[in-house]
């Protein structure tokens, strides 16, 4: 009994809860909402064609170590070929 | 999105979201900034929306997860507060949790002031619940399609909810004598 009637007291203090008035958001939430999506957007820009500078860079520079290994090896290689040429005709000269 | 439809969005469904943030903080500025962080979410997860739901009941969820993680935050701005600068935290607790709903009228104002301090300190899938319920007044199917809860589930958390404020309620009384 005592325990229905609370249970009434509650649902009437909860049906009070309707009577909160819905307000109407400030006139300058809109300004502010697409005002933060755009800037929002600009920096999302702005990180997309900082993240495509970087991996330009990262590329040049890998392709920069390529080209330094490239020529090196091609480089040590002429040598090798000279050395064994010159040691080749020394022989020679030797023999004759 | 086209800008255009984007601004759609946010003139439909913008006083639902300030009413509804109003619910869980009960000031207005407050209520302003959570709105606009829910509209720069849904901004950003559009594309994620599947459709499989309403986007109202979309909207809405994404509107409980920023209101609960505002409330977090500001607790954790409070602790924080306290220990860097050695204040009473309950004094700035009570400067926070005091705002009285502004949409309260003048002839209930004392009864639901306290209702609503009651519901406060209940946990917050029980806020949620009666928020939804019974502040924004949807049936219990579209509280379950938001909270992808079985309405059963809704209903049991529902009760739970009347018997914790029942008790919060009753030993407010009691502390005050």
């Amino acid at each position: 009994m005592k325990n229905n009637s609370s249970n009434n007291l509650m649902n009437e203090s909860l049906d009070l809860l309707n009577s909160i008035q819905k307000l109407d958001p400030p006139p300058q939430l809109f300004d502010k909402i697409m005002l933060k999506v755009e800037h929002q957007r600009l920096y999302h820009e702005k990180m997309d064609g900082k993240w495509l500078g970087i991996a330009a860079a990262l590329l040049i520079g890998l392709m920069s170590i390529e080209m330094y290994f490239i020529v090196t090896t091609k480089q040590q290689k002429e040598k090798q070929q000279i050395v064994q040429l010159m040691g080749s005709t020394q022989n020679n000269l030797y023999n004759e | 999105m086209s800008p255009a439809n984007f601004s759609e969005i946010v003139k439909t469904y913008q006083k639902q979201v300030y009413n509804l943030a109003l619910h869980y903080v009960h000031s207005p500025a407050d209520a302003e900034e959570i709105t606009q962080d829910v509209f720069l979410k849904v901004y950003e997860k559009i594309d994620q929306f599947e459709g499989n739901s309403q986007l109202k009941t979309w909207i809405y969820r994404i509107t409980i997860n920023t209101c609960l993680d505002f409330l977090k935050s500001k607790r954790f701005k409070l602790f924080k507060t306290f220990f860097q600068q050695q204040q009473d935290v309950s004094e700035s607790h009570n400067s926070y949790s005091t705002p009285i709903h502004p949409g309260i009228q003048l002839e209930h104002k004392e009864g639901l002031n306290n209702l609503l301090k009651a519901i406060n300190r209940l946990p917050e899938n029980q806020k949620t619940v009666i928020v939804l319920l019974k502040m924004e007044q949807l049936s219990q199917q579209e509280v379950a399609n938001i909270l992808n809860l079985s309405t059963k589930a809704v209903e049991s958390l529902f009760q739970r909810a009347k018997k914790n404020l029942q008790q919060i309620l009753t030993n407010t009384k009691e502390h005050e004598k």
